[in-house]
C-alpha cells in the first residue's frame, strides 16, 4: 500500500497503452477457438487497468489455454504440466508488487494440477487464476478430460467416456478459505470481460471457469447452449455483474444473486439443465497467505541468509584436520 | 416514595404580611414576610428518589479497559449482568447468588466513591472483604462458594472511574489512546519497512563494492566451518576484477541516503527502527495537551516536519518500486511543502487531543479552538465545563442566559464540517458509540462535557447534578457529524434528550397527604429546579409557610407555559423536600422565570435544527393544507352548483369485454425490429475468432476492443458477407440484402442468408 501522494503520483505517470502493445503476436489458435475470446479480453483488461507490461505476468501450464503467455506482451512464464499454480505462487511470494494471471485447462488443472489447485484455493493468494475448459484435451488432439461429459468419443474414449465429469466450480466452492468463484462463456465476450475484471479487483485468488469452446475436436460441445439463450442462467447483483438492456433483450434467464450467499452458490454450481453464468461466490474477508504469513520483524534476503548459514554451521561436518 | 404534605412552622416573619406575588415581583423576602432558604436543606421534589446513588444502579462506576481487548469502556452495571448470566440461573437457586453479586456490585460503587484511583479487581477484592466481614458465619460458607464461581467468569480488569471531574478526561482519553494506538501501528510498520529495504538497496550496493571483496570480508561471509579451506588471498585478487561496474547513480545514492535519513529521525511514530547511531536527546512527539494555544503553536511547528515526512515516504516508496524518474519527479519533490499535503496524507498521523479544563475558557482560548477546528487539522477537543451557571454569578444586575456554556458547541456547528457532541458527564457512557465515531472521524472533533462538579450544590453528586442539567435543558445532549450525510436531519441529533417533543420533560410525583393517601401530581422539571440546588441562587427564592399557601400559586412548569393574561395574579413556585421528607414551596423571583424562558427558547432553536417543531416544515404544511381545503371547497362547490346529468349508462359485461383494450403480449412487446437490408454485426457480441476478417480483412475489422465490425461493405462481395455469417461462431453477423443485383447466384446466397437475417 502507497501514501496518497504516491498514488496520485503514479496515476499520472502511468501511461496508457492502447491494446495492441499488449499483443505479442498472432494467436496460432484453431479459428473460431474460444481461447481468442479471452485473449481479447485479457488485453482490454490490461489496456483499461493500464497494468504495467513489465508488472504483470502470465504463469500457464501445458494446453491450448498454455500457449496464452506467448501472445501477451507481459511476462509470462510457460510452465510444467499442472504446477502453473505453484509457480504462480512463487512469483507472488517474491515479487508481490507483480499482477499475476494464470492461465490453465482443464487437464491441467483437474487432472495433473489437482492437488496445487486445491491448495492454492486455501492460501488464496492475491492472482487471478482462468481455467479455459473446453472438456477434452485439445493440444494432444482429442483425449477424454476430467470434465468431459459422459458419453463422449476420444481417442481414450472409443466407447464414450464411462464417468461423471468433475465439476470444477462445486470442488471449488468445497475447498476451505474460497474468496472468489466465477463461471463465464467466452461467446459472451461482455460479460467474460466483466467477470475477468471484477476477478481482478478482488483481493484474493479469483477463480474463474470459462467454458471455452474448441471447434476443432468438439465443436458441438456447446453449441446448443450458444444458439439457445435460454440455456443460460445469468447471474446479476448490485456486487456482481450489470447486465445491460441489450444482453438482456437476448438472455432473458437472469437470477439476482448475491455472491455472499455460498449455500445458494452451491446449488448454482450443481446446477445441470442450465449454465450459470457470472459471479457465484465472493468473500473478500477471506485471509490471504500473503497477509497471513506476514511476519512481525522484517528480513531481507541476506538476513535470512544470514540466520540459516547459522542454523547450518550448528549441524555441519567438520572436516577432519 | 411517599411524603407527608404538613409540616410544622418554620417560622413566618412575626407580624408580617405574606405576599408571595411581591417576592415574585420584587425579590425582597424580608419585606414580603417569606423565609430566606440559605441554610435550609432543600432539594428539589423529584430528586428525593436518589438522594443515596450508591443504593441505585446506574451506568456509573465505569471501567476503563486499558489493555485494549474489548471495548474501551463498560459500566460496572453491564459488566455485573454478564457475570450473573453466566453464572446465576434464573431459578430460586440463583436469588442468593444474584443478590450477593448484587451487593457487592454496591460496595464497589461506594469504594469507587471514596476517592482514590484503584483498578476493578482492587476493588472487587476490597468489596469482598466488606462483605464477608458483615456476613454471619452461617452463611459464610454459602458466600465463598458463590464468590468461587463468580471469580471464574470475572475476567475484566480496568481502571475503575466513577462520573465526577476527572471522569471526561479519562474516558476520552482512553478512546483516543486505544484508537491512537492502532493508527500509528500500521504506519509504524510502514516506516521500518521502507527504512529497512532502502537499507537493503544501499547494502546491495556495498555489496557489489571492492570493499566486501577484501580478504577479511570475504573470510567472514564464508563461516567458520570453512575458514581454512580456502585462500581468501587469491579468492579476492581473482573476484575484484570481477565484479560488476554498475554502482548506484550518485544523485540516486544521496537521494536514498537523505531519505533514509528523514525517516530514521522522525518523531512522529516511535519506531523500532529508531536510530541508535546518534544519541536520542529528544523523544517521540506527544500529541497530548493541556491548552490550545500551545497545540496550535506545536501543530503549527510540526507540519512542514510532516511535509518533509509525507514526501520522504513517497520517494522512498517510488525508490522501492524502482519507479522513481528524477527528471519527472525532482521537480515536483522539490517544490513539494506543506500546501502539497492531502487530508489522506493527513490522516496518516497521529491525531491531537487537547483536554480543556473548565478555567481554560477565556476568550483568548476559545479563538484558538475555533483556529483548531476551522483548519481542518487532526485534532480532537474536549472542552470540559464543571459549572455552567457561571457566567449568571459573574454578572451585575441583570442575569444573562446567553448559554456561554452551549456557545464553543454551537460555534463548532457551525463552521459545518466538525464532529461536535454535547453532553453532560452522566450521559457520557451512554454516548460512548459517538465518542469513539467523534475520535476516529477524519474532520476535527469537539466534545463539550459538563462535569457536574460544580462545587456549589451540596448533598448531590455530579452525576445528578449534570443529568439534571440535560433535564432542564441547560445542557442538552446532541450530537452532530458531518459524515452521516449532507443535511440537518442526517447530520444533528438530539435524540438522546428526555421527552424530545416537549419543552422540558415532566415526571409523576407520588406523596402522601394528612390522611397517609396516595397523592400524584405532574411536576415539570424545568431550569428553575435545575437552578434551585445552586446556594449560589438561593435568594432568588423564598418559602412560603403552608398556611400561606394559596390557588394563586402554581408550579413553576404551568407558569412557564400559561398565557398571563388567563392568570394575572399566578405566582410560580417549585416543590422542593427537606432532609425529614417535608413537602416545601419555594416562590420563585420573576428574573430567574426570565432566565428560564431563555433556556426555553435555545431548547427551541435546538430542536427546530433536530428536526422538532420545525417552523419551515410546519409553515409549508399549514400552507399546503389551506391550498388542499380552498381547492377541496371549490370542488363541492362546483358539484353542488352543477344541474343533476342524465345517468351514465353502465356498459354490460359482454359490451366491457369486446370494447376492452387488447393484453398485449410480452413477445409482441418484444418483437424485434424488422430486418434492415443493411449489412451489420452485433459488434458487443463477437468474441474475436477471426472467422470473418479471415474472409474479407477490408470489409470486416477489429474496433478497439478487438471484436469486428463491418468497415466497409462494398470492400467485398455479397457472397462474402454470406459466408462470414455461416462462419460466425455466434451467428452476429447479418448479411441483408445483396446491394448488387448483377453478382451471380444471388438466389442461392439470399437464400442461405435468410437464417441469419
Amino acid at each position: 500500500m502507497s501514501s496518497a501522494t504516491t498514488e496520485r503520483l503514479l496515476k499520472s505517470d502511468t501511461e496508457r497503452h492502447p491494446i495492441e502493445d499488449y499483443q505479442r503476436c498472432a494467436p496460432r489458435w484453431c479459428t473460431g477457438c474460444g481461447n481468442n475470446a479471452i485473449l481479447t479480453a485479457m488485453q482490454r483488461l490490461c489496456r483499461d487497468e493500464r497494468l504495467p507490461r513489465e508488472k504483470t505476468v502470465f504463469v500457464s501450464g501445458i494446453g491450448c489455454s498454455s500457449r496464452f503467455p506467448h501472445y501477451m506482451n507481459t511476462y509470462g512464464f510457460h510452465g510444467l504440466h499442472g504446477r502453473a499454480l505453484p509457480i504462480a505462487e512463487g512469483v507472488k511470494m517474491r515479487r508481490p508488487d507483480l499482477h499475476v494471471f494464470v492461465n490453465t485447462g482443464d487437464g491441467d488443472c483437474c487432472s495433473i494440477g489437482t492437488a496445487h489447485w486445491i491448495h492454492a484455493i486455501r492460501y488464496n493468494m492475491d492472482m487471478t487464476v482462468l481455467l479455459h475448459d473446453n472438456s477434452i484435451y485439445g493440444l494432444t488432439k482429442m483425449q477424454t478430460s476430467p470434465t468431459s461429459p459422459t458419453g463422449l468419443v476420444s481417442n481414450t474414449s472409443p466407447r464414450g467416456t464411462q464417468l461423471q465429469p468433475l465439476n470444477p466450480l462445486s470442488i471449488t466452492l468445497g475447498v476451505a478459505n474460497a474468496s472468489f468463484v466465477a463461471q463465464a462463456v467466452d461467446w459472451i465476450p461482455d460479460l467474460l470481460y466483466q467477470t475477468i475484471s471484477q476477478a481482478f479487483h478482488h483481493k484474493g485468488l479469483s477463480f474463474v471457469r470459462i467454458l471455452q469452446r474448441c471447434p476443432e475436436f468438439v465443436p458441438e460441445m456447446y453449441e446448443a447452449s450458444v444458439n439457445d439463450p435460454s440455456k443460460s442462467l445469468l447471474l446479476s447483483h448490485e456486487h456482481g455483474l450489470q447486465i445491460g438492456p441489450e444482453l438482456s433483450k437476448v438472455y432473458r434467464n437472469q437470477e439476482k444473486h448475491d455472491p455472499s450467499d455460498i449455500d445458494r452458490a452451491r446449488e448454482i454450481a450443481a446446477m445441470t439443465d442450465r449454465i450459470p453464468i457470472g459471479i457465484l461466490f465472493q468473500n473478500k474477508d477471506a485471509p490471504r497467505h500473503e497477509a497471513v504469513e506476514d511476519p512481525d520483524k522484517l528480513g531481507t534476503p541476506a538476513m535470512i541468509k544470514t540466520a540459516l548459514d547459522e542454523e547450518f554451521d550448528k549441524f555441519t561436518i567438520w572436516p577432519a584436520n | 416514595m411517599l411524603f407527608v404534605a404538613n409540616e410544622p412552622n418554620h417560622g413566618a416573619v412575626d407580624g408580617g404580611m405574606i405576599n408571595p406575588t411581591a417576592f415574585h415581583l420584587m425579590g425582597r423576602t424580608a419585606e414580603c414576610g417569606l423565609v430566606d432558604i440559605n441554610g435550609l436543606d432543600l432539594k428539589p421534589a423529584l430528586y428525593a428518589g436518589f438522594t443515596d446513588l450508591n443504593a441505585l444502579r446506574h451506568d456509573f462506576p465505569v471501567v476503563l479497559d486499558q489493555y485494549g481487548t474489548g471495548e474501551f469502556v463498560r459500566s460496572l452495571c453491564d459488566i455485573v449482568n454478564d457475570v450473573l448470566r453466566q453464572t446465576a440461573p434464573q431459578s430460586a437457586g440463583g436469588e442468593f447468588m444474584r443478590s450477593q453479586v448484587l451487593n457487592l456490585e454496591q460496595k464497589i460503587r461506594v469504594i469507587a466513591t471514596e476517592g482514590s484511583s484503584t483498578t476493578l479487581k482492587k476493588a472487587w477484592g476490597k468489596a469482598v472483604r466488606r462483605l464477608r466481614a458483615e456476613t454471619v458465619n452461617g452463611s459464610l460458607e454459602a458466600l465463598n462458594d458463590c464468590l468461587e464461581q463468580v471469580e471464574d467468569v470475572f475476567q475484566t480488569d480496568g481502571l475503575l472511574v466513577d462520573c465526577d471531574a476527572e471522569m471526561p478526561m479519562a474516558m476520552v482519553r482512553q478512546a483516543w489512546a486505544i484508537d491512537q494506538k492502532e493508527k500509528t501501528q500500521a504506519s509504524r510498520k510502514r516506516v521500518d519497512e521502507l527504512i529497512l529495504r532502502l537499507e537493503n538497496i544501499l547494502g546491495a550496493e556495498t555489496k557489489k563494492s571492492e570493499q566486501t571483496l577484501l580478504p577479511e570480508n570475504l573470510k567472514g561471509s564464508v563461516g567458520s566451518s570453512f575458514e581454512s579451506a580456502f585462500d581468501f588471498d587469491t579468492m579476492s585478487e581473482i573476484l575484484t576484477p570481477a565484479i560488476p561496474r554498475d554502482a548506484l547513480p550518485d544523485d540516486r545514492r544521496q537521494r536514498i541516503q537523505s531519505v533514509l535519513g528523514i525517516l530514521q529521525s522522525q518523531r512522529f511514530f516511535k519506531s523500532e527502527k529508531w536510530s541508535e547511531k546518534k544519541s536520542r536527546k529528544v523523544g517521540p512527539y506527544s500529541f497530548l495537551f493541556r491548552s490550545a494555544t500551545s497545540a496550535l503553536r506545536a501543530i503549527r511547528n510540526r507540519i512542514p516536519e510532516m511535509a518533509e515526512l509525507t514526501r520522504a515516504i513517497s520517494i522512498a516508496e517510488l525508490e522501492i518500486s524502482n519507479r522513481y524518474e528524477p527528471e519527472k519527479h525532482d521537480a515536483i519533490f522539490e517544490a513539494f511543502d506543506e500546501s502539497s499535503l492531502l487530508p489522506e496524507d493527513m490522516a496518516q498521523f497521529p491525531t491531537y487531543l487537547i483536554g480543556l479544563s473548565s478555567e481554560g475558557h477565556d476568550a483568548a482560548e476559545k479563538a484558538k479552538i475555533l483556529e483548531l477546528l476551522s483548519s481542518g487539522l487532526p485534532v480532537n477537543i474536549l472542552a470540559q465545563t464543571d459549572d455552567i451557571l457561571e457566567e449568571l454569578t459573574n454578572s451585575a444586575g441583570h442575569l444573562p442566559f446567553g448559554g456561554m456554556s452551549w456557545q464553543l458547541a454551537s460555534m463548532a456547528v457551525a463552521l459545518n464540517n466538525v464532529f461536535v457532541l454535547q453532553s453532560g458527564g452522566s450521559s457520557l457512557y451512554k454516548m460512548r458509540e459517538n465518542v469513539q465515531r467523534g475520535l476516529t472521524s477524519s474532520e476535527p472533533a469537539l466534545f463539550s462535557v459538563f462535569s457536574g462538579d460544580t462545587g456549589n450544590i451540596s448533598g448531590l453528586s455530579p452525576y445528578l447534578v449534570s443529568a439534571a442539567a440535560a433535564e432542564s435543558r441547560a445542557f442538552p445532549t446532541f450530537v452532530y457529524d458531518p459524515s452521516s450525510g449532507s443535511d440537518w436531519s442526517t447530520r444533528l441529533s438530539i435524540s438522546d434528550n428526555p421527552q424530545l417533543e416537549s419543552d422540558w420533560p415532566v415526571h409523576t410525583f407520588a406523596y402522601e397527604d394528612m390522611d397517609i393517601q396516595r397523592l400524584s401530581e405532574d411536576i415539570t422539571f424545568t431550569f428553575v429546579e435545575f437552578i434551585v440546588s445552586d446556594k449560589r441562587f438561593a435568594g432568588f427564592f423564598a418559602r412560603v409557610p403552608k398556611e400561606d399557601w394559596t390557588a394563586d400559586m402554581i408550579p413553576v412548569g404551568q407558569y412557564l407555559t400559561a398565557n398571563s393574561d388567563e392568570n394575572p395574579e399566578a405566582v410560580p413556585y417549585v416543590l422542593m423536600v427537606d432532609e425529614n421528607n417535608m413537602l416545601h414551596k419555594l416562590v420563585v423571583d420573576d428574573r430567574l422565570i426570565r432566565i428560564a424562558r431563555r433556556c426555553r427558547d435555545m431548547w427551541h432553536s435546538l430542536q427546530e435544527m433536530g428536526g422538532i417543531h420545525n417552523s419551515h416544515a410546519l409553515k409549508l404544511l399549514e400552507s399546503e393544507q389551506e391550498r388542499w381545503q380552498v381547492e377541496k371547497d371549490r370542488e363541492l362547490a362546483e358539484l353542488e352548483s352543477r344541474p343533476a346529468a342524465d345517468p351514465v349508462p353502465v356498459a354490460s359485461q359482454e359490451e366491457q369485454l369486446v370494447t376492452a383494450e387488447p393484453i398485449v403480449s410480452e413477445e409482441q412487446e418484444d418483437a424485434p425490429e424488422p430486418p434492415s437490408d443493411d449489412p451489420f454485426i452485433e459488434t458487443v457480441r463477437c468474441t474475436t475468432c477471426n472467422e470473418c476478417t479471415d474472409v474479407n480483412s477490408q470489409m470486416f475489422a477489429y474496433n478497439d476492443n478487438m471484436q469486428a465490425y463491418i468497415a466497409d461493405p462494398s470492400a467485398g462481395t455479397y457472397r462474402q458477407l454470406v459466408e462470414a455469417a455461416e462462419n460466425c461462431q455466434v451467428s452476429i453477423i447479418h448479411p441483408g440484402k445483396p446491394k448488387d443485383q448483377s453478382e451471380p447466384n444471388l438466389e442461392e446466397l439470399t437464400e442461405r442468408a435468410d437464417v441469419f437475417n
